[in-house]
């Protein structure tokens, strides 16, 4: 071949290989920064609007991106979880602002209980309109629901646990990511008010009823090791 | 453009040498692949080429068949494949356009090569890229032609220096695979042509992520607007409204395009701070005390805080911070005066005042404890406190854009 051809043929090699590159390693990886970046900005909201009650975020993300990994999810399943991780409580909105910044959950009344564990529903319903985030909806609907309804024992610092919507799935019928956000959303709550000895009960006693006993056997470990970093780093 | 198409294709006809039939199989494979491109258009929207791969195979044609040739080509692919493809849905200006667009640069490119020195003409590969640059110049001239003659003052965007550089390296590209078609052609290589629907086909990928990406952050803004609705029912079902008499006022205030949509934005999103107050407080039917006055006013910073890990809208972050700024500096949160404040911010506080003022277009929408004002009272409302709470300038230009929307 002439030496024209082969510079031309040679370009376009060049070229298709850039533009590879720059779809899916560049492109790719900047729209899907994008998309979790905005996410954050709901949970944002979520957090000015009921500063105590959500102080755990970074927490819960770390926690979920960990456990996600180590039960095996799927790169698809992982991302449904790090959407529903940061669009979970984007259903509080509804919730009236004097209920959970004015009165402490045990106090609450039944009705007003009803209200608050309609927030995963109000969510759900709010992000299926929404096509792109559409596919996190149904992990963010059960990300209160128990594992085992029939057995649950009793909530953070007394409270009764979070009701079971009575027609929902319940089991491994719940999606993993439900199970996962269930889970790490009531620890990252635990630590922060009952420390680590509340967490260790929390974990054994919900084993099986609110949680998935699976997944709190990767849970704990993971838990422990930290833990064991933290106290190898006292000198 | 159809007088143009009517000349070119008439000095073609007189001047080009007759079909030539020799490389018969290469030319029915470039009008395979000229077709099978033409069924994949690349979405590239805001600068109105229409993108295709179609013209390097066009040019292989205008070398293996002749100028003519090319001709007869662009009008099947212009002409008669749109017909055949969606023959209810039409549209027969922009069909017209289209064809008389694609066959004056047929002609003009056609010419070139008929009147371009053996040297140029002879070789495949040089001849095929000579009628590639010569048709996409035509057609981006053309283009652009008709694109300004459709422009109203303010509603077309321009073109940002990115977006220029982007297009060279895609004219450079796309000379490139002209170049690789006639190398195909010299060297009857047949799968060269195939191969290049390899990089196409990922550009093509690459324009949807890039269409995901917008697509991602309008619904982030309509995510959060409707998080603002269920937490406070009764604010802001006026929203698309303000947004758009911002983006006007933007444009008439000299903004550049891509600012004015950003300004537009910022006014969809200007109160979602409001998320985090309580709804008692701003629904309250009575005058507000002290205490609820500033848990309210910090709505602004609230807001702030809420867009701030978003890069795309990082430009807008202050300016919702500072949306209740007034030019006298006696606004919150931080007692800005006069030019210190963003104009976007300015316009968001005439806009919004307006909005509230008037209260929706039929007073449906009304603020709890204010009557709703008609349009003439609030502009005069907004004339009467230009230079203390309002910008006189963003008040001016307000009142032109609202007689231009026939608001006034």
């Amino acid at each position: 071949m002439e030496t024209a051809s082969l510079v031309v043929l040679g370009l376009m090699a060049l070229v298709t290989t850039l533009l590879f590159v720059w779809t899916r390693v560049i492109l790719q990886r900047q729209v899907q920064r994008e998309a979790l970046e905005n996410y954050q900005a709901f949970g944002r909201a979520v957090e000015l609007r009921f500063p105590a009650y959500a102080g755990d975020t970074r927490r819960i993300l770390d926690l979920t991106e960990r456990l996600g990994q180590v039960a095996g999810l799927t790169p698809r399943e992982r991302r449904r979880l790090a959407i529903a991780a940061r669009l979970r409580d984007i259903g509080l909105c509804t919730i009236p602002y004097s209920l959970l910044n004015e009165k402490p959950e045990i106090l609450w009344n039944p009705e007003e209980r009803e209200t608050f564990y309609a927030h995963p529903f109000h969510g759900a319903n709010m992000v299926e309109q929404l096509p792109l985030l559409a596919d996190a909806a149904t992990a963010i609907r059960w990300h209160h629901q128990p594992f085992d309804p029939d057995q649950t024992g009793e909530g953070p610092l007394g409270t009764p646990p979070a009701p079971a919507a009575p027609d929902g799935p319940r089991g491994k019928d719940l999606p993993v990511e439900a199970r996962i956000l269930a889970l790490v959303t009531e620890i990252a709550f635990a630590e922060r008010f009952e420390g680590a000895a509340g967490v260790r009960q929390r974990l054994e006693s919900g084993r099986g009823r609110q949680f998935d006993p699976d997944l709190c056997d990767l849970l704990r470990p993971m838990l422990d090791s930290e833990r064991g970093e933290r106290i190898a780093r006292v000198p | 453009m159809g007088l143009g198409a009517l000349l070119g294709v008439a000095a073609l006809l007189l001047t080009a040498p007759p079909l030539d039939p020799a490389h018969r199989l290469m030319t029915a494979l470039l009008f395979g692949c000229a077709i099978a491109s033409e069924l994949l258009p690349i979405p590239f929207r805001g600068t109105g080429l229409r993108v295709t791969l179609s013209l390097p195979f066009l040019a292989g044609i205008a070398y293996a068949w002749g100028p003519l040739g090319a001709l007869l080509a662009e009008l099947i692919l212009a002409g008669g494949l749109p017909l055949l493809l969606s023959p209810r849905g039409i549209h027969w200006t922009r069909w017209t356009d289209n064809l008389s667009l694609g066959l004056t640069a047929v002609s003009l490119a056609g010419l070139a090569l008929v009147h371009s020195p053996e040297w140029l003409s002879g070789d495949p590969v040089t001849a095929t890229t000579l009628f590639a640059a010569v048709f996409a110049a035509v057609n981006a001239v053309l283009v652009g032609v008709r694109w300004r003659s459709r422009r109203t003052a303010w509603r077309t965007p321009t073109p940002r220096s990115s977006d220029r550089i982007g297009l060279t390296v895609a004219g450079a590209v796309y000379l490139l695979c002209a170049a690789a078609v006639g190398v195909a052609i010299d060297q009857r290589q047949p799968l060269i042509l195939v191969l290049l629907f390899v990089p196409f086909v990922e550009l093509r990928r690459a324009m949807l992520l890039v269409a995901q990406q917008r697509e991602q952050a309008y619904e982030t803004v309509a995510a959060l607007m409707l998080m603002l609705r269920r937490a406070h029912p009764y604010s802001h079902g006026h929203l698309e409204r303000v947004a758009n008499l911002a983006e006007r006022a933007a444009q008439r205030l000299g903004m550049p395009s891509r600012q004015a949509q950003l300004v537009r934005v910022a006014a969809l999103l200007h109160d979602i701070g409001k998320i985090a107050i309580n709804e008692r407080i701003l629904d309250k039917p009575s005058r507000l005390t002290p205490e609820e006055f500033d848990h309210v006013k910090q709505h602004a910073l609230h807001g702030a805080a809420i867009l701030t890990d978003c890069q795309r809208y990082a430009a807008i972050v202050p300016w919702i911070k500072w949306h209740h700024e007034r030019p006298d500096g006696t606004g919150y949160p931080d007692g800005l005066a006069g030019d210190a404040i963003p104009l976007p911010s300015r316009i968001i506080a005439v806009v919004d005042a307006f909005d509230a003022m008037v209260g929706g277009e039929d007073g449906a929408e009304q603020r709890p404890y204010r009557q709703p004002k008609t349009i003439a009272e609030a502009v005069v409302e907004l004339e009467d406190c230009a230079g203390t709470q309002f910008d006189p300038r963003v008040v001016q230009v307000f009142r032109a854009v609202l007689v231009e929307e026939g608001i006034v």
